[in-house]
């Protein structure tokens, strides 16, 4: 979206402000230029009616302390003006308004095909506040700049028109630095339009709701959709292009909205998708869509609070303060901002024994009901939730993969928990239960059309499980980089473990002696696992990302800091970029001390995003 | 224990267009079996003593050179690994000794011997010092 000829010359340069101030004033004269309140009276209502009245301008401070809070002052108001009225498919805007209203600013026009009105629209630009202490209302500080799409209305759909218009928005706001779209999907066909443009329901148990409600009525009018199908919807657009094959019908109501029910008075059915009728007849939803700003790639956060439901004990290092911790690191540093969040979805039964045993699985699963402390070897701890915790992980890496084949992100990083690279086959060790990353392999071969998946594991532990369920693949190259077995858990992983059978070659284990710090793992990073790489040409990347080679955490002996993760996020981004249109999907692993692994994660994520991230924090003292 | 500073690296190495008979003196006289077939610094094969019993063995043709008859497939090590994976290997490829590389370049080999010495010394027999002279008993 960056680099295109509009942005360089004007974003960057402060107006000075007696620009902006001159420039009110000849608003003003133009009587385009007024302060806007609250309308009780439309809030009681609700619906009908304009949400604001008009009066009198405030006083030039608070305009300009408003338009600098907004803007930065990178744009003159005339100039804005302009900008937010583009000739759009043969229509323009007329009579268009700036209001200047309490915290935001209100932009209204009515949408012209010549001299005649055709439509009308309302914008409200505003700033958030985010709090400061999470768990009090007060203080806060400027959060996100947000574009609120009060409404817009024509009085002939399907002209494309809003559609067009919101592309160049898109593009005018992301060059501006806003961040997000708001909206209320309320309008018959607003709730599927807007899904359709790529708005997400921004509430995320609404979401869930909505798509149990799609599955009461899948069940309902017995229609060949599978359960899973409608679980891994995970986005409004994903539910907008739901099964298009699949036509429903749908009536209108008494008040002209779309519904299931026929009614009496209205017996004209119509055929719709399945999505598409499901949305038309939905409840309203608040949606958002994320205008991206400053990062060359877009990256999806997987997390789920579920992850945090297993439960180990005190003391236990594989804990869930780890990813508690990380997760208010990415807030506090504004990275949610930038971040596409989703939630991962729990996968079929099918997608796990791809990889592990029916058997093994069940046995955890009763360990888990029969309420053991641990399942297997003692270091797995597990508590009530581990069960459903451990399925919603490879469910973490199935939804990233679906994130980046669908063109909804470039990369994702999953931040799950439990970890998964020991686990193998029919075997739980070192705090894993379910192979994640193996689980996403398969999936993504049997779902996404790949053939040829690399596994870079730079966890100073060895990966046995992916290594133990892959030796036998040619298809898929195993590669990981961690401390010496011979001086390291789990005591596997030396050179000569190089695959089996038809997969002999497809493995390469990197041991590095303890102590070893930046510069040996960036060698022998380059020195080997990017010409595997580079041979092996992989559809897909996916990252077993560790952060416990970091030289804080005491779990090992190597002495990483975040520059190696960054130089290796770096390199590997260049390689997917190469071989599989820059298609990687990092996977969280291990990382036991809460600075240092957040510290590192940060940078990974960052660097994912394509920032030229710089280590912070414990690398420098 | 990395292989690295067990390794013995004053090596006897031999270029592959050398006699076997050249071989079988250096084996001689140095007391080895195990040969690096080497192009300056490259690794081009291995040759065993092993090897030149089963040439001499074999029904008689035009002499022959190192070259020919060495191993291509060498299984190497590399400084970082550690004595455990060279006993791992030792013992389940049932090699006698393991060349040692430093990405491209020879620097050194582990033989079987070297391994002994090194379990001797996390035994702390090291030092031990012989009671009796070790003599072979003749008939």
């Amino acid at each position: 979206m960056a680099g295109d000829g509009t942005r360089a010359g004007w974003v960057g340069e402060p107006v000075p402000e007696r620009d902006i101030l001159e420039g009110f004033d000849r608003l003003i004269a133009a009587n385009r230029l007024f302060g806007a309140e609250r309308n009780p009276s439309v809030l009681k209502k609700s619906g009908k009616g304009t949400a604001f009245l008009v009066r009198k301008h405030p006083s030039h401070h608070r305009m300009l302390s408003a338009w600098r809070a907004l803007f930065a002052c990178r744009v003159a108001p005339e100039e804005f003006l302009g900008l937010l009225s583009p000739e759009v498919l043969g229509l323009t805007h007329g009579d268009g308004l700036l209001l200047f209203g309490g915290d935001r600013v209100l932009y209204d026009c009515q949408i012209l095909r010549g001299d005649e009105a055709v439509g009308h629209l309302t914008l409200e630009l505003y700033r958030e506040r985010d709090r400061i202490v999470p768990f009090l209302p007060f203080p806060t500080r400027p959060g996100r700049r947000v574009v609120y799409i009060e409404g817009i209305s024509l009085t002939r759909q399907s002209t494309g028109y809003a559609s067009a218009l919101f592309r160049r928005y898109e593009r005018l706001f992301h060059d501006l630095g806003f961040h997000l779209f708001r909206l209320k999907a309320s309008l018959s066909v607003g709730k599927y339009y807007w899904a359709k443009e790529g708005f997400d329901c921004s509430d995320r148990t609404r979401f869930q709701e909505m798509r149990d409600r799609l599955w009461d009525q899948v069940r309902r009018l017995g229609l060949p959709v599978s359960e899973q199908e409608v679980r891994r919807l995970t986005h409004m657009s994903d539910v907008a292009a739901f099964r298009k094959d699949l036509k429903v019908p749908v009536w209108r109501d008494a008040e002209g909205y779309y519904t299931f029910e026929r009614d009496a008075a209205h017996p004209e059915e119509v055929l719709f998708p399945l999505g598409k009728a499901f949305l038309l007849c939905s409840e309203p939803w608040d949606g958002h869509k994320v205008i991206y700003t400053d990062t060359p790639r877009r990256t999806a956060f997987i997390w789920s609070e579920g992850y945090l439901s297993h439960g180990t004990p005190a003391g236990h290092p594989e804990g869930g303060k780890r990813l508690t911790a990380l997760r208010e690191a990415i807030r506090r540093e504004g990275l949610l901002e930038s971040l596409i969040v989703m939630e991962p979805y729990v996968p079929p039964m099918e997608a796990l024994h791809a990889v592990h045993d029916p058997a093994y699985l069940e046995a955890f699963r009763e360990a888990v009901e029969r309420g053991d402390r641990y399942f297997a070897t003692r270091d797995c701890a597990i508590g009530a939730g581990s069960y459903p915790a451990a399925l919603l992980a490879a469910g973490g890496v199935m939804a990233g993969i679906d994130a980046v084949f669908s063109g909804r992100s470039d990369n994702a990083f999953c931040a799950v928990r439990p970890p998964g690279h020991h686990a193998a086959r029919a075997n739980a060790m070192g705090f894993c239960f379910v192979n994640n990353v193996a689980v996403g392999a398969v999936y993504a071969r049997s779902a996404c059309g790949v053939a040829r998946v690399c596994i870079l594991d730079w966890d100073v532990h060895h990966g046995n499980g992916t290594q133990e369920i892959f030796e036998e693949d040619p298809e898929t190259l195993f590669v990981s980089i961690h401390e010496h077995p011979s001086f390291c858990y789990p005591g596997t992983g030396r050179r000569m473990e190089k695959g089996k059978g038809a997969g002999l070659g497809a493995t390469l284990n990197v041991p590095l002696p303890p102590h070893a710090g930046d510069r040996d793992m960036i060698e022998a990073f380059e020195r080997e696992v990017v010409p595997a790489i580079e041979a092996f040409r992989p559809d897909l990347i996916l990252l077993s990302a560790g952060f416990d080679a970091h030289r804080d955490d005491a779990i090992a002996d190597l002495e990483c800091t975040e520059k190696a993760y960054i130089h290796m996020t770096r390199r590997v981004l260049e390689l997917a970029d190469r071989h599989c249109g820059g298609r990687v999907v990092s996977v969280l692993e291990g990382g036991y001390r809460g600075d240092s692994l957040v510290a590192s994660a940060l940078a990974h994520i960052k660097t994912l995003q394509g920032r030229e991230a710089t280590p912070c924090s414990s690398a420098g003292g | 224990m990395f292989v690295g500073r067990r390794m013995k690296r004053d090596l006897v190495t031999v270029p592959p267009g050398a006699a076997l008979e050249e071989a079988a003196r250096l084996l001689k006289a140095h007391r080895i079996h195990h040969l690096p077939v080497v192009d300056g610094e490259r690794l081009l094969g291995i040759v065993t003593d092993t090897d030149l019993r089963n040439e001499t063995l074999r029904a008689a043709g035009a002499p022959r050179t190192v070259g020919e008859v060495m191993t291509r497939d060498v299984v190497t090590l590399s400084p970082g690994d550690t004595i455990d994976d060279a006993m791992l290997i030792l013992s389940r490829q049932r090699f006698g000794a393991l060349p040692v590389l430093d990405g491209e370049r020879l620097v050194g080999i582990v033989a079987k011997a070297d391994v002994l010495v090194a379990l001797l010394e996390t035994l702390d027999l090291r030092d031990y010092t012989w009671s009796t002279s070790v003599a072979p008993v003749s008939a």
